[in-house]
Parts: structure tokens; sequence; C-alpha cells
């Protein structure tokens, strides 16, 4: 069962720290990251993968999303990326604990808000596969 | 009773365009974006919270969670479980949309 899937959290990252520029905070252009290289003070934006990689944004750029952790999918991963429903269990179930984590960060419950799970199947490897964990404001 | 027969039917017209709409539209039980709802309200088993999602006869729906991955982006639905003779209940999984 996805759900049962073991999440193995890589490490939990604190809220977003980098200040929004004051001057022009719509001037910072993304920049393109790949998964496993995105900092822990990073912040995204929602949208579909670019060649693998995430677009990176300053954190006071509008609709930017705080990186709360780096997760990898369980042990009961195929070897072989699944069908995009069950690619989705993997992925959330693998940021669960950092979700859980930043709850108890933040001190407050995380429902209404978008939890975001990032993980490029083109480059799936089964077991260990990173995935990249957010926490976005509803729209 | 003519007053009591349209009104009927509007609702049952409702009703049929939320479940046989395409996916895109307003009413849809799942789409690829939302508008700014409140959930769970009255509270109970959750906090009354702002979520993204949209209304229903029935009830609302929300996305709880996003997974994107490459070329598209998957939203996980949740439904809104307040209302009716014991409140709020705990929210449960609704279904998936891949846009």
């Amino acid at each position: 069962m996805v759900a049962a899937a073991a999440a193995v959290t890589i490490g939990v990252f604190g809220a977003c720290g980098v200040a929004p520029d004051a001057e022009s905070p719509e001037a910072t252009p993304g920049r393109l990251v790949e998964i496993s290289e995105v900092a822990r003070e990073d912040c995204l934006v929602v949208g579909p993968l670019v060649d693998g990689q995430v677009t990176v944004v300053d954190c006071g750029a509008d609709d930017a999303v705080p990186v709360v952790g780096l997760a990898a999918v369980g042990d009961d991963a195929p070897d072989i990326a699944p069908a995009a429903a069950i690619l989705n269990g993997f992925a959330q179930s693998a940021c669960q604990p950092s979700f859980d984590a930043y709850a108890i960060e933040v001190d407050e419950p995380l429902t209404g808000k978008n939890l975001i799970s990032v993980i490029d199947e083109a480059t799936w490897s089964g077991v260990g596969t990173t995935v990249l964990c957010a926490v976005g404001e509803p729209e | 009773m003519a007053r009591k027969l349209v009104a009927a039917a509007a609702t049952g017209l409702l009703v049929t365009a939320g479940l046989f709409v395409p996916a895109s539209t307003a009413t849809a039980s799942t789409a690829c974006s939302g508008s700014s709802i409140t959930i769970n309200k009255p509270s109970g088993a959750e906090a009354a919270s702002t979520a993204s999602g949209h209304g229903h006869v029935t009830g609302n729906h929300y996305i709880r969670s996003t997974t994107i991955s490459a070329g598209k982006v998957i939203y996980t639905w949740w439904a809104d479980n307040s209302g009716g003779s014991n409140g709020d209940t705990w929210d449960t999984f609704y279904s998936t949309k891949t846009c």
C-alpha cells in the first residue's frame, strides 16, 4: 500500500530565511536547480519541473513557498517509476515526516495549506529517490 | 406546486452538473486549481481554516497536497466533511487530478 511506504527523512529544514528584497521584490528571477541541490533556505514556485529542475526564487517573491525538508521514497518503492497516482502516494508519504516536523516547528496545524512534494520520475531510481518537500499557502 | 417542481429541477441540474461536467469547470469535483474557501467551519475535528478549493451543494472539496513531477502536477483533493447533524468530522481523501 502506498500509504504504508516507509519514509526516510534526510533532513528537516526551517522556514525560509531569505529576506525579501524591499526595493525590488519582483525583480528577482527564478533559477533552475536540481532537486537534490536545493538548499534549506531556498523557496520554490509551484509548477512542472523543467529538465528535472525546480524553479528557486527569492522567498520574498510572489507565490514563493518555503522548503521544509528533503526526503527519500521508502523501502517498498519499485525499481521503475510507477503511474502518476502511485508516484503521488510515494512522494507524499516520503514528505509526511517533514510536514509533521514543520507543523510542530511553526506550532500550527497545516490544515488548508498546500503540502508540496517534488519528485523527478525521469530520474526515478527506486528506493532512495529524492523528494523535495515544501509547504504553500492556499491560493 | 409548479414553483416546487422548478426548484427541484434546478437542484437536479446542479447535482447533475457536479457529477458530469468536465473537471475544469468551477463545479467539478477535482480540478487543476481552486479558489480561496473556508473549510471545517464549524470547527470540530479540525480547526476552521482557509484552503484552495471549491464548494458544492453537498459540501466542499479542497487541495490538500500537490506533487510536482516531470511535465505534470498532481493535485490531491480532500473532502471537507463539515456540517450535518454531527458537525465537523475528520476530512477524508477524495481524488487526485493530474494536470
